[in-house]
């Protein structure tokens, strides 16, 4: 089986400071990552390839140059193939221009599974595992906790909502979004860094897609929707801080709050 | 020259350093407190092929190089020293002296399981009364048969509590000296090998270091390292080699400590704003900070020497005397720089002040470096 | 031509979800901003009965498709059917809940239709100039805002986060069409097929919906030190919750995780202990109400964003807070049942007062809490108590329900009036407006929606006036051959100049609340979900001062307000002059000289 893996180098949000002074994002030395969706993607990849015989798991990512690390961390984790579609053309595109370069790719790659992460963390759209599946004509299961191998041409899924899991069996060709935080992806190993070593990142460039791609729908043409404007987020009104109370005027101050609040 | 990682060991050095933070750091304080190493984290690194780094894939280890191994024992080492020890007292003392004295059956038998992840080892060379004098050894081995029978005392044994293999040196020959002492490879479980109580300690407390009792043990003829009367040479050798590791485990110290007073000094407000907004904080960071640098250049210039197989020797006593002193005056500033909370045990910068000392006491003190140093120079 | 807001209704088990009660009121909005129509599109099997639900809060129209297949959700049959109806309808907008459905029906839509689709809204607008929607959406973990446009493609679809749009209040007299599609689901092949549903357990609450969350971080230590909070959260009906450093301590369960990679939380109140406040954990709940921090480290960040701050240990504070609660609970100390808050058998107001402050609410949100007679009475009544009540200091006065503060005067009652009877009403209006603009008390306006015609004379009979930023204003009376004739002619034109007053009531057009602001006719614009917090600050900052003071300023500006300078200087003078008769000065004067906080509670 072939299973082809688009995963993402994101910022690790969860890093991200605002400057107090200047109140904007602090972008400078924040580490880069590979989207944890994603790489829960690369796990569930890697188990269906040690289950079954003749298994390839390619990994796919359109970004910079610099997204090669991730891509080679992605290798060292396991992987078989790295691709990096990069191309000024690419630049500027949305979720849907984003897709159908995408689904270009893995057109021609060639897949019987594609499996993404749900969302991105710098995003958190969700929207381009969809997207491809749409492109590609082939169903999607979005939301996946685990994947299971049912017969020779279908997969068992457990689909996660709010409220309740389907288990869903879906047949290739197929996509499927994953979750993190349902069993840790691996570690990479010493070993498998240096395996990653040797292998090679293949590169897409615009040149090499061209004949899957409509030039209308990609990049800033090809995107419908546009930012007008971002900014930080209101910083709230200062607040009351009270330091050095006894535990009984703590506890008078809180009360009076929550009395001023009607919440009692 | 080029003083740049390249993007494998960028790598590499990424992902021990989010291993560290992960899975090290929430254990640290309590391996500390409860002075006992997690054989959980141990398994979890061990998978991770931090066990075997320097050494051949056809051996079972990552296939990586000296450099490769130094960048984990730096990250570990910033977040916890004693995980940094128990990694290299199995690498560099147990490890290489199989890998470099070792006949290929006993590669095969014992360095592979060793490297691969299976298993731990330790080093027991210092004896109750042989510790700089490490020629002093009382510890002997008569052979019997197809056996040695070993008996004796060691103490200061990193790894000894949860160690399936012991590098045992023991005197074959009283009468030749430091070219009487033998090394032996002695399997954990082995009847009279008996693992004693962990030492109390002043830091890397988390480590296990237990002494070890050796009553009558029989170990077979071939577990024999090289030749009768070669085992000095294999520790010295070894223990040259481990140095650049205890550099580097010092260099990690003393940057985590830095990183650790470097958060803090932008958060904690006193006189009306942040500590790292008065000169005396930014000086003493700056200094800290250039001191660190020089010491891990020495590491590394140690670790690329080793590799391209030139003299370390003295290059790694260099690193290591001068690694191990800016890591103890680094941690002395950075508990300065916390005032009342560097010494509660509430912030990890108390325990890595006291980590720092081991690293100018063992695998040679500071002193033993001097005299390797000056002995290089023909002094 | 594309028309109208779609907004796709989502139900489960044939329950209609919340979130789609949600979108039905913000399309309510758009739709008045655009003259455009609501309409649902609810898919499910056996759900016919379910339609004429949605039309009582807000839907126009409702389109639906009832077949077996749209029994459990899939992606497929959903996708085709909804396709189908954006096709036939070619609507202006679509609008579809984030959840775990919407997410993944969204873009397989957009991507089927070649449209855009902005993900995961937190607010919506129309621009006023090209009639096109902006959405807002948070990016980059929550730290940054985006606004996002689609302006060549229909329908712009964007999918809304969950609990942050407003529900209508149920209108059981409204109608609407209700029109039943076919879709032929005859080629949907087995690709997919559901083999099991396992619904979770009902045990796990969803703490979005607490109203109460007490949650604790990394500083809570222990797990036995997160049973105070669990007593804590029991004891005020609340439910408990955690930083991601909690659970992955495992002292709350997941589903309890508030933060970017958690629940988006906005409860009445949110007790923080022990969390240092990490800016993805702040993403989840800054929206609350009220926010009380306690925390060892003052330099926490948690801090920066929360209403109270209380730099101490919550394992002494908290089995103190416990009891007083419990006492303040059984003693009915302070304690205002939501019953009791109607005041004196008034039926369309809302009267409370608490610690100073005093509430009045104008509650007909069915009429948007338009004024007629009896509602105007009720304040003049309430005016009558404030007159004599010396423990109020601040008056706010507001609307209830989201959409409007006063939309305006009832019309239909006055269609039938005479001439008398219409002097009247001017005269009762006038006489209460004045009143309440010349209360002892200072009177804050809140102007959470629609200030119209009656509501914006309203509004400006307040001394200060604070606006969300949904709020509009206007006095569109002259498009009723009317004039405004409750104080609108003459103190429009004191607050804002007479040109743009004439403009405004020459044209009666509605004006934004940042043109509002703008023009000088209200002091601040903030986010909806500010709005009572920002009131309630200013109300307590007032309150810190000299309270005696600020009322003879009130008065005399007031006075001075209609006067000539020289007039004016002579009540100023008069009035300064009084303040040196009583010891709330002397308290004020002494303090500042003695470099300490002033005492002023006891005057």
């Amino acid at each position: 089986m072939k299973i082809l893996v688009c995963m993402k180098q994101v910022p690790d949000t969860s890093e991200v400071t605002l400057d107090p002074i200047t109140n904007t994002l602090m972008r400078k030395g924040i580490r880069s990552i590979i989207n944890p969706d994603d790489k829960a993607g690369i796990e569930s990849a890697l188990k269906l390839k040690e289950q079954l015989k003749d298994t390839t798991v390619t990994v796919v990512s359109m970004g910079p140059q610099q997204a090669e690390i991730a891509l080679k961390e992605a290798l060292a984790m396991g992987c078989d193939d790295a691709f990096l579609i990069s191309d000024r053309k690419f630049g500027g595109s949305d979720t849907l221009a984003t897709s159908t370069i995408l689904a270009a790719a893995l057109k021609k790659i060639g897949f019987d599974l594609i499996i993404t992460g749900r969302q991105a963390i710098d995003g958190d759209t969700a929207q381009v595992g969809p997207q491809i599946a749409e492109h590609l004509g082939i169903p999607h299961v979005s939301y996946v906790e685990e994947v299971a191998i049912d017969g020779d041409d279908a997969l068992i899924v457990l689909r996660q909502f709010e409220d309740r899991y389907h288990r869903i069996r879906v047949k290739y060709p197929c996509l499927i979004t994953a979750i993190s935080g349902y069993g840790e992806p691996r570690y990479l190993t010493v070993a498998g860094v240096f395996e990653a070593d040797k292998k090679d990142v293949k590169h897409f460039s615009y040149e090499d897609l061209k004949d899957l791609l409509d030039d209308e729908s990609i990049g800033l043409k090809g995107s419908p929707t546009k930012v007008v404007k971002s900014y930080i987020k209101e910083a709230k009104s200062q607040g009351t801080l009270l330091k050095g109370l006894s535990s009984n005027e703590a506890v008078e101050a809180i009360m009076a709050r929550l009395n001023e609040g009607h919440i009692l | 020259m080029d003083f740049n990682l390249t993007k494998t060991q960028k790598l590499l050095q990424d992902f021990y350093q989010r291993f560290a933070e992960k899975e090290i750091k929430p254990l640290a304080r309590k391996m500390d407190e409860e002075e006992k190493y997690d054989l959980e984290l141990l398994e979890k690194m061990q998978k991770c092929g931090f066990f075997g780094i320097p050494y051949s894939k056809e051996y079972g280890g990552a296939g990586g190089d000296t450099l490769a191994y130094v960048l984990c024992m730096e990250e570990i080492s910033k977040i916890d020293a004693s995980s940094g020890i128990t990694i290299s007292v199995h690498t560099s003392l147990c490890c290489y002296s199989i890998n470099d004295f070792g006949n290929e059956e006993q590669k095969q038998k014992f360095l592979r399981p060793l490297v691969d992840g299976s298993k731990i080892g330790c080093f027991s060379l210092t004896e109750p009364n042989a510790g700089s004098d490490a020629g002093g050894q009382q510890t002997s081995a008569v052979l019997d048969g197809d056996h040695y029978i070993l008996n004796g005392s060691k103490v200061f044994t990193t790894n000894s509590g949860f160690a399936d293999i012991f590098i045992i040196f023991a005197i074959t020959d009283k009468a030749s000296g430091t070219d009487g002492i033998s090394a032996f490879i002695v399997e954990a479980g082995s009847p009279g090998l008996n693992v004693g109580s962990n030492m109390p300690r002043m830091g890397i407390r988390g480590a296990s270091n237990c002494e070890v009792s050796i009553d009558n043990v029989r170990v077979p003829k071939e577990n024999m390292l090289r030749k009768e009367g070669e085992g000095f040479e294999i520790a010295l050798k070894a223990l040259d080699g481990g140095r650049i590791g205890i550099g580097a485990q010092a260099v990690g110290i003393a940057q985590g400590a830095l990183n650790e007073a470097i958060q803090y000094v932008r958060e904690r407000k006193q006189f009306g704003r942040p500590i790292s907004a008065f000169q005396n904080t930014k000086f003493k960071i700056a200094e800290m900070q250039t001191k660190i640098d020089a010491a891990r250049l020495m590491v590394w210039r140690a670790a690329l020497a080793k590799d391209e197989k030139k003299d370390y020797s003295p290059l790694a006593a260099m690193c290591k005397l001068f690694a191990s002193d800016v890591a103890n005056d680094v941690t002395r500033v950075c508990v300065q720089l916390f005032g009342g909370y560097g010494y509660s045990r509430e912030y990890p910068v108390e325990r890595m002040m006291r980590d720092a000392k081991i690293t100018e006491i063992y695998e040679g003190t500071s002193e033993v470096m001097k005299m390797v140093i000056a002995a290089s120079m023909k002094i | 031509m594309s028309k109208d807001i779609y907004v796709f209704i989502e139900q489960r088990d044939g329950k209609i979800q919340n979130v789609s009660y949600e979108l039905l009121g913000e399309a309510s909005s758009l739709a008045e901003d655009l003259r455009q129509r609501v309409v649902g599109v609810l898919l499910g099997s056996g759900i016919e009965d379910k339609a004429k639900k949605l039309i009582m809060y807000g839907a126009d129209e409702v389109i639906f498709v009832d077949n077996p297949i749209l029994q459990e959700y899939m992606t497929e049959p959903y996708a085709k059917a909804l396709t189908q109806i954006i096709r036939e309808n070619d609507p202006e907008i679509l609008l579809i809940g984030a959840t775990s459905i919407g997410r993944d029906l969204g873009p397989r839509i957009s991507a089927r239709i070649k449209t855009g689709l902005t993900a995961d809204c937190t607010s919506l607008y129309i621009d006023p100039e090209t009639k096109g929607l902006h959405m807002t959406r948070p990016a980059f973990g929550g730290n940054l805002m985006a606004v996002i446009q689609c302006k060549n493609h229909r329908p712009q679809m964007a999918t809304v986060r969950p609990g942050v749009m407003q529900i209508l209040e149920k209108d059981e007299s409204r109608k609407g069409i209700i029109r039943k599609v076919k879709v032929d689901f005859s080629d949907i092949g087995n690709d997919v097929e559901i083999l099991e549903v396992i619904k979770k357990k009902k045990k796990t609450t969803d703490i979005t919906k607490a109203k109460y969350i007490i949650s604790g971080g990394r500083g809570v230590g222990t797990r036995e030190n997160f049973e105070m909070l669990k007593e804590l959260a029991s004891t005020l009906g609340g439910e408990v919750a955690g930083s991601r450093a909690a659970v992955e301590a495992d002292w709350v369960a997941e589903d309890r995780q508030v933060g970017q990679t958690g629940k988006t939380v906005k409860p009445d109140l949110y007790i923080a202990c022990g969390i240092s406040g990490a800016i993805q954990h702040v993403a989840g709940m800054e929206n609350s109400g009220l926010i009380i921090a306690i925390n060892k480290n003052d330099t926490a960040p948690i801090f920066d964003i929360s209403d109270l701050g209380v730099v101490g240990d919550f394992k002494t504070i908290l089995p103190q807070l416990i009891l007083a609660i419990k006492k303040a609970k059984d003693e009915g100390v302070d304690y205002v049942a939501p019953s009791s808050d109607k005041y004196m058998g008034m039926e369309n107001i809302l009267f409370n007062k608490k610690n100073g402050v005093a509430y009045l609410t104008i509650n007909r949100p069915r009429f948007l809490n338009a004024l007629n007679r009896k509602t105007i009475l009720e304040i003049g009544a309430v005016v009558d108590i404030l007159e004599k009540d010396e423990s109020v200091q601040v008056l706010i006065v507001r609307g209830a329900g989201g959409r409007a503060f006063v939309a305006g005067a009832d019309i239909s009652k006055m269609l039938d009036m005479n001439v008398e009877e219409g002097k009247e009403i001017s005269n009762l209006a006038q006489s209460v407006f004045s009143r309440l603009k010349n209360l002892p008390q200072v009177v804050i306006g809140a102007i959470n929606g629609y200030a119209l015609g009656g509501g914006n004379e309203l509004a400006m009979a307040c001394d200060i006036r604070i606006a969300s930023s949904r709020a509009k204003f206007g006095q569109p009376e002259v498009k009723l051959g009317l004039i405004p004739g409750f104080g609108g002619t003459q103190r429009l034109q004191r607050i804002v100049g007479q040109g743009y007053s004439k403009e405004l009531i020459f044209t009666g057009d509605m004006i934004s609340a940042q043109e509002a602001f703008r023009i000088g006719l209200v002091n601040h614009v903030v986010a909806p979900e500010a709005l009572n917090r920002v009131v309630n600050d200013l109300a307590q900052k007032i309150m810190n001062n000299g309270m005696k003071a600020v009322k003879l300023a009130k008065k005399s500006i007031n006075e001075g307000g209609s006067i000539d300078l020289d007039s004016g200087l002579a009540i100023e003078n008069r009035d300064w002059t009084n303040c040196f008769t009583n010891e709330e000065s002397k308290e004020g004067m002494s303090a500042f000289v003695e470099k300490r906080k002033p005492n002023f509670k006891d005057f």
